[in-house]
């Protein structure tokens, strides 16, 4: 990641490092938080995964352009960090339900929205906090592109720069998280009784 | 023109695609054009813009913002910046 962007890397002076990094980096420090808790679900984790993002930011400052989008920069950071740093010593193993995510990636049908039996009425009808539950309890790609999309409001050409993944594959991993959001929700609804 | 009816879409493939990047924001003027007036006449394509627009309603609603400890900006600032 880094590697690409040095090639064109401005020299900050140390007055400029630090400026940049709490006029640029800190203000996104509640939307880091969040999203490091949303892919850890503890307390202690997130503070040490933003923390380490915010050490490893700071020491490549250079390779941040002034000026460029700040946000998804420190995100991309954080989601590397994520995977090849904290998930091997996370005292709380992610689980990954790679039924679910083989059936996915391995699914031809661009239409399985039809499937879904799943109706606005019944939603508004739930009272609690199903779909926050049911989007904990995707697999960690799928509720990665949700985040980023419908929490973090990034757009597809940011998210593909997060995630190191074309644009396409966004696109298509977002269709098919929400699919399997729906068909969790509708499993749900049916269990409960709601029409 | 499609043919849409309460059970389907005849062009439901098409409108699916510029519904996903209607609820993201993500569809050109000419797209948004296209669906906006195809949903006046499509209740297929209009229940299911609905639901997906509430589904993503939901998402933000319900999510549950974490406070950010009120420790962690100096922890930070401290391993990193001069004092």
């Amino acid at each position: 990641m880094i590697t690409e962007e040095t090639k064109l890397k401005p020299t900050y002076t140390e007055g400029e490092k630090v400026q940049i990094f709490d006029g640029e980096f800190m203000p996104h420090i509640d939307s880091m938080y969040n999203f490091a808790y949303k892919l850890t679900f503890d307390e202690d984790d997130s503070k040490d995964l933003v923390q380490d993002t915010y050490m490893k930011a700071f020491r490549f400052i250079n390779s941040f352009q002034k000026g460029t989008n700040s946000k998804a920069w420190l995100f991309r950071i954080l989601k590397n960090s994520f995977i090849n740093d904290f998930r091997k010593k996370s005292k709380q193993p992610v689980k990954v339900d790679y039924q679910e995510v083989e059936n996915y990636y391995n699914s031809d049908d661009i239409d399985e929205s039809k499937t879904v039996d799943l109706r606005v009425e019944t939603l508004k009808d739930m009272m609690g906090d199903e779909v926050t539950i049911a989007l904990n309890s995707l697999a960690i790609d799928f509720r990665t592109v949700i985040i980023l999309c419908d929490l973090e409001g990034f757009t597809y050409e940011e998210m593909a720069k997060i995630l190191d993944i074309p644009i396409g594959t966004v696109r298509s991993r977002l269709h098919r998280a929400r699919n399997l959001l729906k068909q969790k929700l509708s499993s749900y609804a049916k269990s409960m009784g709601y029409k | 023109m499609e043919n849409s009816s309460e059970v389907g879409c005849s062009n439901f493939e098409k409108c699916y695609e510029i519904l996903k990047l209607m609820i993201d924001n993500q569809a050109s003027g000419e797209q948004e054009k296209y669906f906006n007036e195809h949903i006046e006449k499509c209740i297929h394509c209009l229940r299911q813009y609905n639901l997906e627009k509430e589904i993503k309603l939901m998402i933000q609603q319900q999510a549950d913002r974490q406070t950010v400890p009120s420790d962690l900006v100096d922890t930070i600032r401290t391993a990193i910046l001069p004092t």
